[in-house]
Parts: structure tokens; C-alpha cells; sequence
């Protein structure tokens, strides 16, 4: 028993190893531009995140190196009180990684391989954390599941869908809604009229 | 936007201006008045179309295209760079 908790021991920390590893080289290689992922999905994540991509690779990185680090001082210094950031670093993550799957399964419908490689590298550190008789790490997976669902269940603001008393956006590349408007002239003009021509449509306000 | 509205007019562009305001209508008209806008320009006293495209904030700016398709939907101001090459891409 005691061989086998060694051996979980030392996979952590090598898929930690691994998982920093893999996130620096993405980052290194899009510095130049160029991505482990050539799916269409990374291109697309990058182009929602506020700060571009870098900044979920950095957080991706951090959280990797602080995984490392707090593994080494738990077998060095204070077990308890280092396994317990570890437990706590992954609870997060897999959180964060709820979300992550969501938004590429519910929002952008297209998956991002190096997305979804980090996704295994945590799942897989925390399933050994797991076998290593940490048992609060269920609540990381629960906490995954349940933000997944919420991607889900939340429509997107553009979402067509009408729900009862609040007005939905019309979606681009659907037609536009058809309206009658009465001029200042006192003309009256209706959308439809205007078929064929690019029409622009400006709401201000004058008051 | 006048100024768009003279250059591509020929080129197939019609411009919608929708007043939002709903009880001034003396300010509007003064307004279209100063401006000397020609576009055709109402007032929306139902709130109806204001609804229908769920517009929140003004300005809103909602392109359609040549089939009747909605393409844009912009909140907020377009410089007149920006409108220009929306103009170009989508009257060629």
C-alpha cells in the first residue's frame, strides 16, 4: 500500500511537470505566432478573451507551477497544510475548467484541442489526488459539473429565444423584423419597401 | 451618417433614422431640422420598433442587407471610417 501511494505520489507531480511543460509551450509558440491547436476553436477562444489568449495561458501556467511547487513543499515541509493548497488549487480548476468546456460545447461549438488537453491534465491530477485518499476534490468535480450545466441552461444574450415579457435580440443573419414607420413628413415607409438597398436603421434620441 | 447617406445614395443605400424619444417630438423635428438631414427620419411614438429590435441604448445602428437579412447590430457610434468600409464591403 505504501509503494502504491509512492507511485501516485511521484505521477502527480510528473503530470504537473507535464502539464507546465505543455502550457509554457504554447505560450512560447504563440509568441510566434503558431499554436499546438490547429482546430478552429482555439483561434476563436482567443478572439472572446478580453486580454486575447495569453492571459488564460498564463493562468493555466501559474496554476501548473503552483500545483509543482506546493507537491514539493508538502513532501518537504508541512504535509497537511501544503496538500491542502494542492486540494484547493484543483478544487478551483476544475471549476474554471467547468466553464471552459461549456463555452466551447455551449457558446462557440467548436473544441479547442490544446483547451482540451489541459482538461484531461486536471481531470487526471485530480483523480489521483483522489487515489491518494484526498476526498474534497469531489467537490472540484462537482463544482465542474454544476458550471458545465449552467452553460448549458444560461442562453446567450443573442439568443433568439423569446422568453415571456422580455424582448429578444434579433439575430444577425436571420431577416431583419419588419416595421412601419411614420416620418416627420408624415410619409409612411415600411421596411419591406426598401428590399434591395443596404439598409441602415439608426435609433438616437433627440431629448 | 449624412454624409455616407449623400455618397453611396446612388449606390443603393437607404438610411432609416428612428427617434426614440418618446414625448418630443418638437426637439426631433428641430433637430432633423438643423442638421438638415434628408434620410427619411420618424419617430417611433409606440416604442414598437424600439421592441421589436430590443434596443437598449442610442445610438443603435442595425444594418440590413440587400435581401432583407440583418447583418450588424452596433451600439454606440460609428466613426466615419468605420461606416465606410461597412458601405464598401456591403455594396459591392
Amino acid at each position: 500500500m505504501q509503494d502504491v501511494q509512492t507511485v501516485v505520489d511521484k505521477l502527480f507531480l510528473i503530470v504537473s511537470i507535464v502539464g507546465t511543460l505543455f502550457v509554457l509551450t504554447e505560450m512560447v509558440l504563440r509568441y510566434f505566432r503558431k499554436s499546438i491547436c490547429s482546430a478552429v476553436g482555439c483561434k476563436l477562444v482567443a478572439r472572446y478573451a478580453r486580454f486575447g489568449d495569453i492571459s488564460i495561458l498564463l493562468i493555466g501556467f501559474v496554476t501548473f507551477s503552483l500545483l509543482i511547487a506546493c507537491t514539493i513543499m508538502s513532501s518537504y515541509f508541512n504535509k497537511t497544510a501544503f496538500g491542502e493548497y494542492v486540494n484547493l488549487i484543483l478544487i478551483v480548476s476544475l471549476a474554471c475548467e467547468g466553464y471552459f468546456a461549456g463555452f466551447q460545447a455551449f457558446r462557440v461549438h467548436k473544441p479547442c484541442m490544446f483547451c482540451l488537453t489541459v482538461f484531461a491534465f486536471i481531470v487526471t491530477l485530480s483523480l489521483l489526488r483522489l487515489l491518494q485518499g484526498e476526498r474534497e476534490i469531489i467537490a472540484g468535480f462537482a463544482a465542474m459539473a454544476g458550471v458545465f450545466s449552467l452553460c448549458y441552461l444560461i442562453l446567450p444574450v443573442e439568443s433568439t429565444v423569446r422568453i415571456e415579457g422580455h424582448p429578444a435580440v434579433p439575430a444577425v443573419g436571420q431577416p431583419a423584423p419588419e416595421f412601419d414607420l411614420t416620418l416627420f413628413s408624415g410619409q409612411k415607409v415600411a421596411l419591406k419597401d426598401f428590399l434591395g438597398k443596404l439598409v441602415v436603421i439608426i435609433f438616437w434620441s433627440s431629448g | 451618417m449624412e454624409a455616407a447617406y449623400k455618397q453611396y445614395y446612388k449606390q443603393g443605400l437607404a438610411i432609416i433614422g428612428v427617434d426614440v424619444t418618446q414625448d418630443q417630438e418638437p426637439t426631433a423635428r428641430a433637430f432633423v431640422k438643423k442638421d438638415k438631414l434628408t434620410f427619411p427620419v420618424g419617430h417611433d411614438t409606440s416604442g414598437e420598433i424600439i421592441s421589436l429590435y430590443a434596443v437598449q441604448a442610442v445610438p443603435t445602428i442595425i444594418l440590413v442587407d440587400k435581401t432583407g437579412k440583418l447583418v450588424e447590430r452596433h451600439v454606440g457610434e460609428l466613426t466615419k471610417p468605420e461606416l465606410r468600409q461597412r458601405m464598401d464591403a456591403l455594396l459591392k
